[in-house]
Parts: structure tokens; sequence; C-alpha cells
């Protein structure tokens, strides 16, 4: 219980609010503008027309080269950079670490060891886009490793982390 | 201690990368429509040259343009407020838009923000009323049924038609297009809730009926008019239902009309099963004034009257990029005075649409309507006929 509030306690630091899950599209528009907006867009899937500023690609972190949002992507991998990668798939959206035990740790009779499992679901940078599945192993003198309940808290603290990484990456790269 | 350490050390890795950042992602999108439409009238007031001077004659083909240019910028800042405003500039070769327009530049000029806790617009745009009901207009195509533009067509300036009827399944703010005792754009206040079970609210506050932009101190518009309402949409096994009710209410500025309140209401719903819809609605205006957006260019005139009602139904099919439907409305007036007779409306819409592509949609609809006066309702002229409306929408 302890470690899981050290574990928030720290993340708490780099967390950041979540996207709501609103669009324009769902508030309701008189019959006329329906009728424009069900006969779509010469130029846009979105029905919006054409952007003048601001490059939603950019800002989207959308790309051609990898089936998931490239933010959320990359700044997974950072994240997670300090321990061993086993597995990466760009177009599924996932990211599988091997088991990591801190070297710092491991001078104490106590090990545990922890393993991420990243999925990245969306092609928008949005808060819902990602989800963090944590495992955590104890290491038991008889037993060997033994797993242990982790929190679903200590989930979302890494998912914020990484969102936040992502938005960092987003306001390097287009300057918003 | 130990076990807080190791936990520590894990986590304070994760820390390192991550800091924070304000940013805000900013667009500015241009969109827009252009809408032409051939239109044929046969009808008595056509057939009978109305016109003033008696040696014209009324043509029976008349074209109709419509376009404007949308600039919508949305932005999200980072604590999720998702923030932003639209400008629908008119784009008409004549300054005004078929009623919908009272010769100034634009149709529609807002600002909003939205989050999780639902939508608020400040400016002028359509209430919440108007947005929320369901009727047949709802999925009728072509241009809207018995809510779409055969007004145009049906000759129904100098009073044919014009005041005393009521002639689509709107209420009184959404029915007079932009006039000056109710204009549809009024400057207002928008709330809309998110929709939670499949219910959505929403309520405008529009503090004078007739203001778009700034403050007229008109004396013959409404004032504090609320309007809203409840819309409610659920998918039951292959059923697709809405369901609506809204309301519109507000105060006479007049000392002799004071009693004259603004006061109406409607009700209705729409039902889809593998690409067939019906639906339909009643609405009730009370005492106070029908309202209607009158013909081609015309601007909307309000009549005052002892109440009216009315009622719609229609069905309709899609298929792929094609759909088709047919419409009814049919309205009763009672006329101001003591005259116990109504005049009566009715209008039966025929209409299709094909999605060549996306944005470009050809249709056709044929109106056929009958303008019938109380008897003792002076101000009104009888017309019945049928107006044939061909044309081509282009959004982009």
């Amino acid at each position: 219980m302890r470690q899981i509030f050290a574990l928030l306690a720290l993340l708490a630091i780099a967390s950041c609010s979540s996207n709501t899950a609103t669009d324009s599209k769902n508030y309701p528009k008189s019959q006329s503008d329906m009728r424009k907006v069900k006969a779509g867009s010469l130029v846009s899937d979105e029905g919006k027309g054409f952007s003048i500023m601001g490059s939603k690609k950019d800002d989207a972190g959308k790309s051609s080269g990898i089936g998931v949002n490239s933010f959320l992507w990359r700044a997974s991998l950072d994240t997670i950079s300090f321990m061993p990668i086993v597995q990466a798939d760009a177009f599924g959206g996932i990211i599988l670490t091997d088991w990591y035990e801190d070297p710092a740790a491991q001078k104490t009779d106590l090990r545990e060891r922890f393993k991420v499992n990243i999925t990245i679901l969306d092609d928008r940078l949005r808060a819902d886009g990602i989800r963090v599945a944590l495992f955590k192993q104890k290491y038991d003198a008889k037993a060997g490793w033994r797993d242990q309940v982790i929190s679903k808290d200590s989930e979302r603290e890494i998912e914020n982390t990484i969102l936040t990484r992502a938005r960092e990456l987003r306001v390097k790269q287009t300057g918003k | 201690m130990k076990k807080l350490l190791s936990t520590t050390a894990f986590l304070g890795a994760l820390a390192l990368t991550a800091g924070s950042a304000e940013a805000a992602n900013l667009q500015v999108n241009v969109g827009g429509f252009v809408d032409f439409q051939a239109g044929y009238t046969s009808d008595d007031q056509v057939a009978h040259d109305v016109l003033s001077s008696s040696n014209e004659n009324q043509n029976k083909v008349n074209f109709s343009t419509d376009s404007e240019i949308h600039f919508t910028v949305e932005g999200t800042a980072d604590n999720g407020l998702e923030y932003g405003a639209v400008i629908e500039l008119e784009a008409d070769v004549n300054n005004t838009d078929q009623a919908q327009n009272g010769g100034t530049n634009a149709d529609k000029a807002y600002l909003f923000g939205q989050g999780g806790w639902g939508r608020v617009e400040l400016g002028d745009n359509t209430d919440a009323a108007q947005a929320l009901q369901v009727n047949s207009g709802t999925f009728a195509s072509g241009t809207g049924g018995v809510n779409g533009d055969f007004y145009r067509y049906a000759f129904a300036t100098s009073g044919a038609g014009g005041s005393g009827f009521l002639i689509r399944p709107e209420l009184p703010l959404a029915n007079s297009g932009n006039g000056s005792t109710f204009n549809e754009d009024a400057t207002k206040i928008t709330y809309y809730s998110p929709r939670i079970a499949g219910f959505q609210a929403g309520v405008s506050y529009i503090p004078n009926s007739g203001d778009t932009g700034t403050a007229a101190f008109s004396g013959s518009d409404f004032q504090n008019v609320i309007a809203g309402g409840v819309n409610f949409t659920t998918q039951y096994n292959q059923f697709a239902i809405k369901l609506a009710a809204t309301g519109e209410h507000g105060d006479q500025k007049s000392d002799t009309t004071q009693d004259q309140h603004l006061s109406a209401w409607n009700a209705g719903g729409n039902v889809s099963f593998a690409g067939f819809t019906v639906g339909g609605s009643y609405g009730h205006v009370g005492e106070i004034a029908a309202t209607n957006a009158s013909g081609v260019g015309g601007a909307a005139t309000v009549n005052t009257v002892n109440g009216a009602h009315y009622w719609d139904a229609g069905a309709g099919y899609a298929f792929g990029p094609w759909s088709a439907s047919a419409t009814y409305l049919e309205s009763k007036v009672n006329p101001a005075g003591s005259d116990t007779r109504d005049n009566l409306f009715h209008n039966l819409v025929v209409g299709t649409d094909y999605k060549l592509a996306p944005g470009l949609v050809p249709y056709a609809e044929v109106s056929v309507y009958n303008f019938n006066g109380s008897g003792g309702d002076t101000t009104v002229t009888e017309n019945k006929g049928t107006a044939v409306i061909v044309g081509t929408q282009l959004t982009f």
C-alpha cells in the first residue's frame, strides 16, 4: 500500500489533466446545418472545410509511417527507455518490456521487478488513447519470483507520465 | 522503507522523463456551401399575375442561389477545455439570403466552449429549441420537406400566404427567419448538457428576440425569451429512436398587449429501421403571433392571432447515397378578432436527393400546397398550387 502511495506521490509531479472526449459534432444543430453536415465536404473527410491556419496533422501526430499516434508512440518509448524492450510494434501500437529490476534495489534483501505493457489505441493524441498494464513480482527465497497485486492507480500514473511527455514532444515539434 | 526504495527508484526513472507543458492546439478551418435551385411555380397567384402592375406577367421559372463561407476556429487547452468561434459569412450576390438574412453580411457568429460539462455558445446562433427539435424535417430529403425551401417558390409575397398562415413545423423564433420581431439568430447565450443516457437538454436566453449583435432598443420584439428543450435518442434492437420536446417563452414589451406572451411548444419523434424512417411532430403556438418566412428575398412577418397549432408527419427511405421522403404539414391559425374559423394551410412535399460525391448533392422536390383563409380574415390571400425545385448543393 505504501508503495502505491509513493508511486502516486512521485508521479503526481508529472501528472497531467486528461482530455474530455467531447466533439463539436455531437452538439445539436439546426436542420439546415445538419443537412450540410450530412452532405459531407468536398475537401475534407471531417466535413469542416480546409485548414488555413494550424496544421492539424502535426498537432495530432498522425503519421502514415506508423499506425498509431506518433507522439504517444515516442513518448511511450522515451518514458520506459530505461527498461529492456522485448517487443515494439508501431502498427499494432504495442510495447512490451522485459522484467526490469532496479539495480539500486538489488543490494537489499527485498527484491522486486517490474514489467510494463503499453497499448496505444488511437491515432489521435488523447488521454484515452493509451493503456498501460503494470506487473510486479517479488522475490521469495523459497518460491522464487511471485506475482504481486498492483493498483490500477499506478498504471494511471504511468499513463499520465507518458501523456505529459507526448504533450512536450508535440510542443517541441509544432511550437504549440 | 526498503520496500519504498525500489519502487521509488523505478518511479523516479519514469518521472525524470516527464515535465509540464502549457500548450494549446488552435486551428482555423474554412468551409461553406453553394446551393443552386431552379424553381417552377404553378399556383393561383402566379397564374393571375398578382404583380402590382396589371400589364406585367409573373414568370413561373425562378432561380435562386444560397451561398455561405464558414470560418471555424477550434482549440483545445491542456486542461481539456475545447474552445473556438464560428463565423458564417453570407456570400450571396444580392446580400439577402432568402429570408435567412436581414441584409447583413453574416448568418451566424458565436463563440463556444465545451468540455465534459457540456457546451456553452455565446453569440448569434440557432437557439436550443430549434437545434433540439425533432420533426419530419429531421430526416426529409431534398431541401428539408415541409421544413425546406418550398416557400421560396410558393408565391408568398404581398400577403399571399405571407402572414396569417403557419407554413413550417417550427416555433416562432425559428420560423421567422431574420425578422425584426423574431430573429432565429438573435444574440443569445445557450447551454447544452452533455448527452447522458441518451438525454440531452439545452436552454437559450435571448434578452431581445429581434436584436442581432447590437442593442436595438426595439419596442416591438419580445424580451427575456427562454427557448429550450430536451432531446432523447436511443437504439432499441434495430430501431433508432429520436424524441424531443421543446418550447419558448417570452414577454411582450408593448403595454397594450402585455398579456400576449410568447408561448409555444412542440413535441416530436422519429423512428428508423433498416433505412426507413417515419416521424412527425405536433406544435402549439399561444396567443401571440403566427410567424412566417415569406417568399424570395422577403422578410418574415408576424401577425397577432388568437393561437395556432400544427402537425406534421412523414416517411423517408435512405439507401446508400440515395434518399427519398414524403412529408406533410397541416396547420391552423385562428386569426385575431372574433372569427372562430381558422386559416388553414397544408403542404405535401415529396423529395429525393443523391450524394454524388462527398459534398456534392443534387436534389429534387415537389411541393403541393394550399393556403386557405378563414373567410373572415381579410389580411390573408388564398393561394394553392405546386412548386417544383431542382437543385444542387455543394459543401466544402
